[in-house]
């Protein structure tokens, strides 16, 4: 219903915002699909002019190469986005001086000279062919040198791609104490090879797509042919495919683009910029995508689960990552509860409270001069203006405004009788429990439906609370990413996926991939793996054991 | 689409309407810590008295600027016609909520006491906010005055209560019940009710001359009325033989010199009651099983003989014997009532005798033979065999 009265809102504003100016140059950029290059050289040169008008980084130098008959030649990049030393070296040498290759044979053809060219000149590796324009501008904006040759209407594109880009570094959202320290970064093909550094199977298979009418961002889909669900690849493809705007910044644009619940608070996609979490998904039979210019990569299908699973429960070693995995299950619910729980049990239920506490709490709110909901408020309120500030900020003053706010304005409230001192504590609590959850989105839908929860608790006690706890579970029982239900493995329950969602199971005992997801090759590992003393091994030869791939 | 709405709205406002509504904030709560009941001046009135907590004084510390002189706790109370009515009449001059739910205990002046306690214990019955687990004591005197008493060591005599009822366990020389076990014995016709007694009493060795409450002995009922009491020494035997845990200590005559004591303190009981009939005659007999640990011999006898042991397994059962003979005495002869409930397990094992006896079961009990055995074993003798001095 909502879907229906938003979906027509839209339209409607589209539509009106639609202009109808239609100028030369538009008309051109429109059409650029269905136009080719020509054999005529000047004419090309003179189309791509018009084209990308008079931008100064368009770098078109014209040549004349062979000694017995003159040949026109046109070399053609964006300066910023080549290596020029590359192009000067390995192209221009080529093209100016290796010119016997050329004039061996007389009487050439544009299109042979561009084969030869091709073949025996240019000592680079990867070398293409082009024959439409729009192929020809994706390639030089995308970096590579386009060498275009009088009286042939194919082109040569070489890839000299090669411009300043961010070193790899440790990923700032998500640091491990224990780990592997690098983290995607904006650069696309930089990410896959982080990925093939890991993923070292020939099935890795990596897809590419140009998505944005204007910014045609590289968009690459990365999975493992035969363990990802061919159904789930086949579905990312389809939704990558219908995707039409004009332009992709960052990945959130397609993950709102694809996903399951656009409606939703909760992330149906699991977005990371560590390429060991990614590679890990896709090991369990995920699809990864990556969208060039950012360093989030995405995961689908994604369950509510990832919120509680950190990189590290993985490395650490298994009772370590299982116990701190039920800390960040506290941790979770607090953050969502803590203060609905305060203001119900104050306002409501003080007979839950020891008697100690009640007076405690009664002395520290005498003299506030608000009720406990609006006192809740008005604190979380007033840390989620830090946080944001804190992030905001310029770095360096960033942790200055935090203590001053955190402490000094916490402190300063409680004197001032403004709040009570134990709702400082729970606010505070809270707002460090919030970010013991794996994953920045999760942290914030969680403080979000956490108003929400603290207003039903002020109105209807602990029974607003569980009112509240039903409908988000209800909420998430009915979400679904890429097929797979949101809340497996609790509906539908699957005993055996809860050895990764409370526990870590140790690796020996990881025997199978996730049910939902991997199912395509359910079977991970072999079943005797545990490490044993090598005297209870001789019973047992390695080679006889049943392995899945005998 | 209009359905939809409906369905939605309907779902919504079902949901929403009901739940919690009574919201009070916490600082407008008067918590009362101590209930006390008495008979007021006026006759057919009921006076209540309430010890409320004052939480910055009761907090302490955490408050900031001078200490207040305000005591922690008011104690203040009110008469009406009834329970209830008293209570509401407390409201014209406390100016906060009166919140119930964390009474520690409910005490219950002699005077009314006598004139029988199911009218006023009613209301709390009723209420769905006081727990069945506070304690009802009956003090000898004024309910307000122990109220008023004014605690050695903790805020709130509220808390000295509550800490008195709960270390019972180490003399096992008062008797104790909540709400819950009063309504039961009050229910049943097997049994009649006891529960706690308080006594205000000087302390010897205070100069403050103020009254300290003290909880010792055992109020008795009949049916709702208070008829009169049961010493510490009584007590003990009563516990012993209704089989709660008692952990008291028995000193008893060194059998090598006769003369010293040894402290001998109870750490396992058990108590089995069985109700037989000897041609067509009721009996009722007790099995009481005792374990004891030597804690303190005052004199310099070799105890670690087994032949001295066994003098004093029987030393012990003697001293167990004389208290609960005293209990059963007292209770058949003075008050004539069963407060063991012996009636009760006589309801269970020949239910249909019972139906014929029940309604004459006060007459039969004074005259029902209790044949009583006990076995008393001593365990351990503490970290030395021998005393440490030889003479």
């Amino acid at each position: 219903m909502i879907r229906k009265v938003f979906g027509k809102l839209i339209s409607r504003l589209v539509k009106k915002e639609s202009s109808k100016g239609c100028d030369d140059e538009a008309h051109l950029l429109e059409n650029i699909e269905n136009l080719d290059l020509t054999a005529d050289l000047k004419a090309n040169l003179h189309r791509i002019k018009q084209i990308l008008g008079d931008s100064p980084d368009v770098v078109i130098r014209t040549c004349r190469i062979g000694w017995k008959q003159e040949i026109c030649v046109a070399v053609i990049h964006i300066d910023g986005l080549v290596d020029k030393s590359l192009i000067n070296e390995d192209v221009m040498k080529a093209l100016m001086l290796e010119v016997q290759m050329i004039d061996r044979k007389e009487n050439l053809k544009g299109k042979h000279i561009l084969e030869i060219i091709r073949d025996s000149m240019l000592p680079i590796s990867d070398v293409k062919n082009v024959k439409s324009l729009a192929d020809f501008f994706d390639s030089i904006l995308s970096g590579d040198t386009a060498i275009l040759v009088d009286g042939s209407d194919v082109g040569l594109v070489v890839s000299t791609r090669g411009w300043k880009s961010r070193n790899i570094e440790e990923p700032a959202s998500e640091s491990v104490v224990r780990g592997p320290r690098d983290g995607f970064t904006e650069n696309l093909r930089d990410n896959t090879a982080l990925l093939r550094r890991r993923i070292k199977t020939p099935h890795l298979r990596v897809e590419a797509y140009k998505i944005g009418k204007l910014s045609r961002t590289d968009v690459e889909i990365v999975y493992i042919k035969g363990i990802a669900n061919e159904k789930v690849v086949e579905e990312v493809r389809r939704r990558l495919r219908r995707i039409d705007v004009d332009h992709i910044l960052e990945s959130g644009y397609i993950e709102e683009l694809i996903e399951d619940a656009p409606l939703s608070l909760f992330s149906t996609i699991y977005r990371t910029e560590r390429p060991d979490k990614l590679a890990g998904g896709i090991f369990e039979g995920r699809v990864g995508i990556l969208v060039d210019n950012t360093p989030f990569a995405l995961l689908v299908p994604s369950i509510f689960a990832e919120w509680i699973q950190a990189a590290e429960d993985y490395y650490e070693r298994y009772p370590i990552g299982s116990l701190i995995r039920l800390l960040r299950i506290g941790a979770l619910l607090s953050s969502l509860l803590l203060p609905s729980f305060y203001v119900a049990i104050t306002t409501y239920h003080q007979e839950m409270l020891p008697t100690v506490l009640l007076l405690s709490i009664s002395a520290a709110r005498e003299g506030v001069p608000f009720p406990a909901i609006v006192e809740a408020f008005i604190m979380e309120v007033s840390f989620e203006v830090l946080r944001e500030a804190g992030i905001r900020l310029p770095r360096p003053i960033g942790p200055a405004i935090s203590i001053i706010g955190g402490v000094i304005i916490g402190d300063a409230a409680v004197r001032a009788g403004l709040v009570g001192a134990p709702m400082v504590v729970v606010v505070a609590f809270t707002g460090i429990a919030s970010y013991a959850i794996s994953g920045y989105t999760a942290s914030i839908t969680m403080r979000f439906l956490r108003f929400g929860v603290m207003i039903l608790s002020a109105v209807l006690g602990l029974y607003g609370v569980m009112l509240a706890v039903i409908a988000i579970t209800a909420h998430m029982v009915s979400l679904r990413s890429f097929g797979v239900p949101y809340l497996s493995p609790f509906a539908p329950f699957t005993l055996r996926d809860l050895k990764d969602v409370f526990l870590r199971a140790p690796w020996w005992a990881m025997f199978k991939r996730p049910r939902l997801i991997g199912h395509n090759e359910p079977i991970r590992q072999d079943y005797f793996l545990m490490p044993r003393h090598s005297a209870d091994e001789e019973d047992e030869p390695v080679h006889e054991r049943q392995g899945y791939d005998d | 689409m209009k359905k939809r709405i409906a369905v939605f709205l309907i779902l919504v406002l079902l949901l929403t309407n009901s739940g919690c509504w009574s919201r009070v904030e916490i600082e407008d709560l008067a918590v009362v810590l101590l209930i006390g009941l008495d008979k007021a001046k006026e006759e057919g009135k009921v006076r209540l008295t309430v010890q409320l907590a004052r939480p910055a004084e009761m907090v302490g510390g955490t408050a900031e600027g001078g200490r207040s002189t305000k005591k922690a706790v008011w104690v203040t109370g009110s008469t009406g016609d009834s329970v209830y009515d008293a209570q509401q009449n407390l409201s014209m001059h406390v100016s906060r909520e009166i919140f119930w739910a964390h009474t520690r205990a409910i005490i219950i002046g002699e005077e009314l006491a006598r004139e029988g306690i199911a009218p006023v214990i009613d209301f709390f019955d009723r209420r769905r906010d006081f727990r069945r687990r506070i304690g009802i004591a009956v003090v000898k005197g004024e309910a307000r005055e122990l109220l008023e008493a004014e605690p050695g060591l903790e805020k709130a005599s509220g808390q000295v209560y509550s800490g008195l009822l709960v270390r019972q366990f180490r003399h096992s020389k008062a008797t104790i019940s909540d709400l819950r076990d009063i309504y039961e014995m009050l229910t049943s016709k097997g049994i009649h009710p006891t529960t706690s007694r308080f006594e205000l009493v000087k302390l010897k060795d205070e100069k403050n001359t103020k009254k300290q409450p003290k909880l010792t002995g055992t109020a008795v009922f009949r049916d709702d009325k208070l008829i009169g009491w049961l010493d510490e020494a009584e007590t003990r035997g009563f516990l012993l033989l209704i089989g709660k845990k008692v952990t008291g200590v028995f000193p008893v005559k060194c059998p090598v010199c006769e003369e010293k004591n040894v402290s001998i303190v109870l750490t396992r009981s058990s108590t089995s009651i069985k109700p037989q009939l000897v041609n067509g005659e009721l009996i009722i007999t007790v099995q009481i099983k005792a374990e004891g640990d030597v804690r303190e011999q005052m004199c310099q006898d070799d105890l670690s003989r087994p032949e001295i042991i066994e003098m004093l397994n029987q030393r012990l059962a003697q001293a167990i014997k004389a208290e609960v003979i005293a209990a059963l005495n007292k209770a058949q002869r003075n008050y004539q009532v069963d407060i063991f409930g012996f009636g009760e397990v006589v309801r269970r094992k020949f239910p249909k005798l019972w139906q014929k006896i029940e309604y004459k079961w006060d007459e039969e009990f004074p005259e029902l033979p209790v044949k009583i055995s006990i076995e008393a074993k001593i365990r351990r003798l503490g970290m030395i065999l021998e005393p440490t001095t030889k003479p």
